[in-house]
């Protein structure tokens, strides 16, 4: 092209870049629709591909009925081209998560062949870690223990070296490339998850199988692959024939060897049954020996308790003895110390006795002494009275004597009287003549003393005391004048001497002298009195004793008096005592008499108290004896009863002994009874082991034949050996199917979008090429070439289809494998997305792209290519106005404004356009329905399935079937929260029909009857299905279309025993989650030979009761090993097609986008094609909503069209997706809600209204100007 | 007493980026009611400018225009639709018919539009059109279309119609059939026509001629002896 050409073209795209850009987008759109989901497939191939090829997923697993050994895996290993060969170990195991146990799939950790990505954390190093299932555990769980749970079977926990594993790593592994855990014969029956741990923590001596890696990473399902493995499949199969055989042989030889030691060991176990069976016998024996031993024991220790109770009677009786004994031990010695008190006083009697009697004898012989002096008394009595008699006479002789006598010693006395009466007389005188000589001599000394005192003075005052000399012969002479004679002689002549005394000392020495003499003289006076004294006084003696010799006489006189008073009463006395003297003489011989007769007799008495005291002393020595007996006796008594009492004690000891004996027998007894009876169970228990035993040996016997009919077999027979590619790989198969999906899907949304923009590319050329007939003309005229003129068009739908093209690729082959790919994200492991560049579905798209635009344009050209210049730049004919068939309907017409007119002509006028816009509004519309049913239908599954199928609230699996007992108890636990139960069994089974087969779980509920309350079985019109007898089945949709079986087919049926039978289909239910083949219990028992096994509860939870409190007391339950709430299910599935969000939102956006770019196109040109009109309309007074409704009219219209075609594109498209997503164990429900409905033909008005508001601008731009313009 | 039509010192500048283009400089004129008026100049003397401002399709920059009493170009946009809608009729040089509609329908979706529209059927007879009324635009001559045009334009029942060249995309004899159906249509319906034309010949049948050359109104003649069409030629 020339460069004004150019200038020209991209003019014209600047001028009309909606227009550029509606091209450039619809190809985008479709380019992107169709790269996008085309190269899905190879993205989530080459996705999965580096994955398995990163993790080295194995090509082959090899199994064999005989396991492999460490040679097996080093012959794999040394095959040609084998990368690596690893032995493996597997099993599956319950475990413990939370209150429930699930079954966890363990692995060894391989080298090699199948390794785990690491998501969080690291391997196992130590001997007790475990890396788990990123699906089952996350990172926060690192740290955390999987906990082996008790209750697996012996096997299983023996080849598991740890009960608890700490988990240390997260992992994936591409054995589980998607979310399918598989399903296992434990447990609840499906795989919670896997864990790998070391291949050295199984206690497993072969590998179960072994894994191979080929040296090749050839892309997974390519042909290649396929090419290669076949390749190599003879090597390998032929080394697993040979490793096999060598350990069939191998095997055969250890099992004959084992066949020889358990035929040995069946002898030994002959031998000991039959030992066994004789000790049983004897210990039956003993047991009956025992028994009677323990009847005879129990005689015993009843007789000994009758023993005891006697013997307790015995020593009570023993103690009352004891107690009478010591009573009368103590009365005996109260007797016997009365015995000895009364032989004390016995021998004190017998003493007192002896001395009465001595004293008696004295008595006696006193008596008799008496008796003697009695006679002699009486004799001298006799004589006394005669004496008496005589001195009777003689004292009254002496009397008249006496009387004469007394009369003269009264005369003497009278003499005597008057003698004495002088001599006091006499005495009288005396004494006064005494007291005057006292007198004196009193005086006298006084005197002297005086004189002493004065001689001493004068003494004193020797010296020439005249005066003195004087005053003492002055006192002399005083003193002489007043004294006596005598004395005043002395004083005279001591006057005299003194005054004859010449000096002093002369008078004083003669004073001296004199007074000395004085003194002399007074102390015989003195001594004179003192005689004279003494004189008187015995002269008075005198006196008074004669006075006393007189009143003696007087007294002896009276006495005399009185004694011969007294004699002459004593003779009348005497006279009467004499006569009573013979009174009593007489009464003293009577008494004399009668006491010798009392002698006599006391004699007599004595004697025989002698002989009593004799016989007394006897007596009491033999008392004594008896005494001394008895107090031995006593002594005796009471050793005997302190022995008794020792005896008894011991005795109770004993008793209480022996009652605690008896006890302990009796326990003993009881102990022995139950012994017994242990020793009969035992012996029963014995019995049955024998008996099992025996069958165990028979069974051991057929076993034994078994073995070596298996050796034999097994030596001759075919191993069952597989050789399994990746194609027996769950994950590995279900994805490339899965992947077949998007391509399925990719196969028709690109042609719908392609037959759009060729429709858009038509319209828009064709109005490119109609604005340009002028210049086309022109340049013609000019003299450009054809081709030249063409290349502008050319140009400008190339490069839009090419730019448009490129785009699309792009965002296509990018946004669309990772926003579906993360969809899938939750079916499949592979992290990241392994971005591919498909050079073939570049070229593809664009050629493709290419030729539509051009094409269109080429078309739209053709006619004015073909025109002459001048044919070109004279304004095209307009095309001629119309009537619709609508027309036809006058009454209606007629109420049309003019504008519905001009809008419904226009509508179908342009058939192109009419075409465009359906198909793009409908197309949106259908993407929309499509994308909301799809959510639909997923969203749908859990719903469906939990709120019309599966009815009930909770499903419970028990760890062994339950019997009626147990349902009753289980009634009874969960009364509070269930209100109804259904007991379910399940298994698993491959359903054969026309070839197919197909596994499914086996329902089989207890009572059919109430099997409706808790499943609903229905079919697609929705008509109840009744449950099926003996020998039918329903079964669900899926499985029916898989087996292409009807109602009234017959299907195969085989369950996990390998039971086989066949059942007629009476019905296909309608079933969303898994597969399931419902039969009766009959057919179960009677046609497969399983007896059902009801592990399985379905739950109606009360009304009242929060189905998580519920579950939390059901999952508490003892029996309970796992429950499963529909509602979290429900939840869990919806939550998990959440992520389908991802992808409708992509089909919305796309869906939007054509809307947009086809109805921003067709309005586009609308307006483009209408300027004029539109123009003239405003003239014409046309307010603006007004004006755009003429415009936009037809949009509408014609977006409602392509809405009611799109609804029904869409409810086919919806179709023909839910079909191509084949899910094995969903069948989706080809459903789409109203709501959808709506949601579609809202959103594409939406779409529509947002083009038209977006356009109004550009209709109030137009100028009214425009229609006075000449027509181009 | 003013006139029916009043332009009073119009301007109209027209800005194309920086510059200023003058379309139309103090234009001032009159139109009597029931006048046939012409107003002719040459290309770009600014007739179109005049006729866009007169049917209020255009807004002044300047200067007042009185139609009927009512200062127009004081109008809001929306006024100016309704001053369209009911009180200016118009006759484009290429007719603007809606093609998908017939003659009649064109001609009553103008007449639905407005508050006082005669009769479609009855104008169509008017313009001689009666038989034609079911053909769509494309089914009828030029002269026909314009007919409907005008037909159009007068089933509105306006103040005043407008007509740019009306002859101009017809022939001879047809243009004068159109221009005697304008100039009956002023006489007997008393309707006030205005017409531009760059036809100088077409002054003759007018009652006032409005000259126009280079945005200014040249001179303003009133034609006393208007002559009928057919007696003009050119």
């Amino acid at each position: 092209m020339r460069p004004a050409m150019w200038k020209i073209t991209f003019r014209e795209i600047k001028r009309t870049l909606g227009r550029y850009v509606t091209i450039l987008a619809i190809v985008a759109l479709g380019v992107g629709f169709f790269v996008g989901l085309k190269i899905t497939r190879p993205v989530m191939i080459a996705t999965v591909d580096e994955y398995v090829a990163a993790q080295s997923f194995y090509d082959y697993e090899v199994i064999s009925g005989l396991g492999f050994t460490e040679d097996d895996v080093a012959a794999f290993a040394a095959l040609t081209d084998v990368r690596a060969a690893a032995g493996s170990v597997s099993t599956d195991v319950l475990y413990v998560s939370g209150e429930d146990e699930l079954v966890m799939s363990v692995h060894s950790v391989t080298e090699g062949v199948n390794e785990s990505y690491l998501v969080a954390g690291r391997m196992p190093e130590s001997a007790d870690e475990c890396v788990v299932d990123s699906r089952l555990l996350s990172e926060e769980d690192i740290g955390t223990y999987i906990e082996i749970a008790a209750d697996n079977d012996e096997d299983t926990l023996d080849m598991l070296c740890f009960d608890s594993y700490e988990v240390v790593g997260i992992i994936q592994n591409p054995l589980y490339l998607n979310f399918e855990r598989g399903s296992s014969s434990i447990g609840s029956g499906s795989v919670a998850g896997f864990m790998f741990i070391p291949e050295d923590r199984f206690d497993c001596d072969y590998y179960t199988e072994i894994y191979l890696k080929y040296d090749m990473d050839y892309e997974i399902y390519s042909d290649e692959y396929e090419e290669y493995l076949d390749a190599h499949t003879d090597e390998a199969d032929a080394l697993l024939e040979l490793r096999v055989e060598n350990r069939r042989n191998v095997l055969a030889a250890e099992a004959e060897e084992e066949i020889a030691d358990a035929e040995a060991t069946l002898t030994d176990a002959y031998l000991e049954l039959t030992d066994g069976e004789e000790e049983l016998a004897s210990a039956r024996q003993e047991a009956e020996d025992g028994w009677e031993e323990l009847e005879s024991a129990r005689a015993e220790l009843e007789s000994g308790e009758e023993e005891l109770a006697s013997a307790r009677q015995e020593t009570e009786d023993g103690e009352a003895e004891l107690e009478s004994a010591r009573g009368e031990l103590e009365s005996g010695e109260e007797e016997l110390a009365s015995a000895k008190a009364e032989i004390a006083d016995g021998e004190e009697e017998l003493e007192s006795a002896r001395a009465e009697l001595e004293s008696g004898e004295e008595e006696l012989a006193s008596a008799k002494a008496e008796i003697t002096a009695g006679e002699a008394e009486l004799a001298e009595a006799l004589k006394t009275l005669t004496d008496g008699e005589e001195e009777l006479a003689s004292g009254k002789a002496e009397l008249a004597e006496n009387e004469l006598a007394l009369a003269s010693a009264k005369a003497e006395l009278e003499a005597a009287e008057t003698q004495i009466a002088s001599a006091k007389a006499d005495i009288e005188i005396a004494e006064e003549t005494l007291a005057e000589g006292l007198e004196e001599l009193g005086d006298t000394e006084e005197l002297l003393t005086a004189l002493r005192e004065i001689y001493d003075a004068a003494d004193a005052a020797l010296v020439g005391q005249d005066e003195l000399l004087e005053e003492i012969l002055e006192a002399i002479e005083s003193y002489g004048a007043n004294a006596s004679e005598e004395v005043a002689a002395v004083m005279e002549q001591f006057a005299e001497y003194i005054r004859g005394l010449g000096d002093t000392s002369q008078i004083l020495s003669a004073l001296d002298q004199a007074l000395t003499s004085a003194e002399a003289e007074v102390a015989d006076g003195w001594t004179e009195y003192y005689d004279g004294l003494e004189q008187l006084a015995a002269a008075k003696e005198e006196v008074a004793a004669a006075e006393a010799e007189v009143a003696e006489g007087w007294e002896e006189y009276n006495d005399g008096a009185a004694q011969i008073a007294a004699a002459k009463t004593q003779l009348a006395e005497a006279e009467e005592e004499l006569d009573a003297g013979w009174e009593a003489y007489y009464a003293g011989v009577e008494e004399l008499s009668a006491a010798k007769e009392q002698v006599a007799a006391a004699e007599a008495e004595l004697d025989e108290g002698w002989a009593a005291y004799y016989e007394g002393m006897d007596t009491i020595s033999d008392a004594k004896t008896q005494i001394s007996d008895s107090s031995q006796t006593l002594t005796d008594g009471w050793k005997s009863t302190y022995d008794g009492l020792s005896e008894l004690s011991d005795a109770k000891q004993t008793i209480s002994d022996s009652g605690t004996e008896l006890d302990e027998g009796w326990e003993e007894y009881y102990e022995g009874l139950a012994e017994y009876e242990e020793g009969l169970e035992e012996i029963e228990d014995a019995e049955a082991e024998l008996a099992d035993g025996w069958a165990e040996y028979y069974d051991g016997l057929a076993e034994l034949e078994e073995a070596k009919q298996e050796v034999e077999d097994l030596k001759t027979e075919e191993i069952l050996t597989y050789l399994l590619g990746r194609d027996s790989n769950v994950g590995y198969v279900c994805f490339e199917s899965d992947s077949m999906i998007v391509d399925n899907i990719a196969n028709i949304f690109p042609v719908f979008f392609f037959a759009v923009a060729l429709l858009v590319c038509i319209t828009t050329m064709n109005r490119m090429v109609d604005e340009g007939r002028t210049q086309i003309g022109v340049l013609k005229a000019l003299g450009y070439s054809r081709g030249s003129v063409i290349g502008e068009y050319i140009f400008y739908a190339g490069s839009a289809a090419l730019l448009g093209g490129l785009l699309g690729f792009t965002v296509g082959s990018i946004v669309f494998p990772v926003i579906i790919w993360y969809a899938y994200g939750i079916m499949y492991d592979a992290a990241g997305t392994v971005l591919v560049f498909s050079a073939p579905y570049l070229i593809l798209s664009i050629l493709v792209a290419l030729a539509c635009s051009l094409g269109a344009t080429f078309f739209s050209c053709y006619v004015e290519f073909m025109s002459v210049p001048s044919e070109l730049m004279r304004p095209k004919a307009p095309k001629v106005g119309k009537r619709v068939l609508i027309e036809r309907f006058t009454p209606l017409w007629k109420r049309l404004s003019f504008l519905t007119k001009v809008s419904l002509r226009n509508v179908f006028r342009y058939k192109k356009r009419f075409l465009m816009m359906v198909l793009g509004v409908s197309g949106c519309t259908a993407l929309l329905l499509a994308a909301l049913g799809l959510r639909d239908s997923v969203l749908h599954v859990a719903d469906s399935q939990y709120e019309k199928i599966q009815v009930y609230d909770i499903e419970a699996v028990l760890h062994e079937g339950a019997d009626e007992e147990k349902m009753d108890a289980l009634a009874a636990d969960f009364a509070d929260v269930a209100e109804d139960i259904l007991y379910l069994h399940e298994d698993s089974a491959d359903l054969i029909a026309n070839g197919v087969t197909k596994d499914a779980t086996i329902i089989v509920p207890l009572d059919a009857a109430q099997f409706d309350d808790f499943w609903k079985l229905y079919d697609s019109d929705g008509n109840a299905i009744a449950y099926p007898g003996e020998s039918e089945a329903v079964l669900t949709e899926k499985l029916a279309n898989k087996l292409d079986v009807e109602v009234g087919d017959t299907v195969t049926v085989r369950d996990s025993e390998f039971g086989e039978t066949t059942v007629t289909v009476t019905g296909i239910a309608t079933n969303y989650v898994y597969n399931y083949i419902y039969l009766s219990k009959e057919t179960c028992k009677n046609s497969l030979g399983a007896e059902p096994e009801y592990k399985y509860l379905c739950i109606q939870i009360a009304e009242d009761v929060d189905v998580h409190e519920a579950s939390t007391e059901i999952s508490g339950h003892e029996d309970v090993l796992t429950i499963t709430i529909n509602e979290d299910v429900q939840t869990r599935l919806s939550s998990m097609m959440d992520s389908l969000n991802a992808v409708v939102v992509l089909v919305i956006v796309c869906a939007a986008l054509l809307a947009f770019i086809v109805l921003y196109n067709l309005t586009n040109i609308n307006i483009i094609e209408r300027v004029r009109e539109i123009a003239t309309l405003k003239v014409l007074g046309f307010y603006p909503n007004e004006t755009s409704q003429y415009v936009f009219r037809e949009n509408l219209l014609l977006t409602a069209v392509g809405t009611l075609v799109g609804l029904g594109l869409g409810v086919w498209l919806h179709r023909f997706v839910m079909v191509n997503v084949d899910v094995d164990i969903v069948s989706f429900d080809i459903t789409i809600l109203p709501v959808s409905y709506l949601l579609a033909v809202v959103l594409t008005f939406a779409f529509s209204l947002i083009v038209d508001f977006a356009m109004y601008f550009k209709l109030e731009k137009i100028n009214m100007a425009e229609s006075l313009k000449t027509i181009e | 007493m003013s006139s029916f039509v009043e332009f009073q010192k119009v301007s109209k500048v027209y800005k194309m980026g920086e510059m200023e283009i003058p379309a139309l400089m103090d234009a001032s004129f009159e139109i009597e009611q029931g006048e046939f008026c012409v107003i002719v100049g040459a290309s770009g003397a600014g007739k179109t400018t005049i006729l866009n401002i007169l049917g209020g399709m255009d807004t002044l920059t300047s200067g007042h225009v009185i139609i009927d009493g009512e200062d127009i170009a004081a109008y809001s946009n929306r006024r100016l639709t309704t001053y369209r809608r009911h009180d200016v009729g118009f006759v484009f040089q290429f007719y603007n018919l809606v093609q998908n509609l017939t003659a009649v329908e064109n001609v009553e979706l103008a007449a639905q539009i407005c508050r006082d529209p005669l009769d479609a059927e009855e104008v169509l007879r008017q313009v001689g059109l009666e038989k034609r009324g079911k053909n769509f635009p494309a089914q009828l001559s030029g002269g026909e279309q314009q007919r409907v045009a005008i037909a159009r334009a007068l089933a509105k029942n306006p103040k005043l119609l407008l007509c740019d060249e009306p002859t101009g995309a017809l022939d001879y004899v047809t243009g004068k059939a159109v221009l005697k159906l304008l100039q009956d249509t002023c006489r007997q319906m008393s309707k006030t026509v205005v017409v531009i034309t760059h036809n100088q010949a077409l002054t003759a049948m007018a009652d006032r001629v409005i000259t126009v050359k280079s945005g200014r109104v040249e001179k303003m003649v009133l034609n006393e002896t208007a002559v009928p069409v057919e007696e003009i030629d050119w």
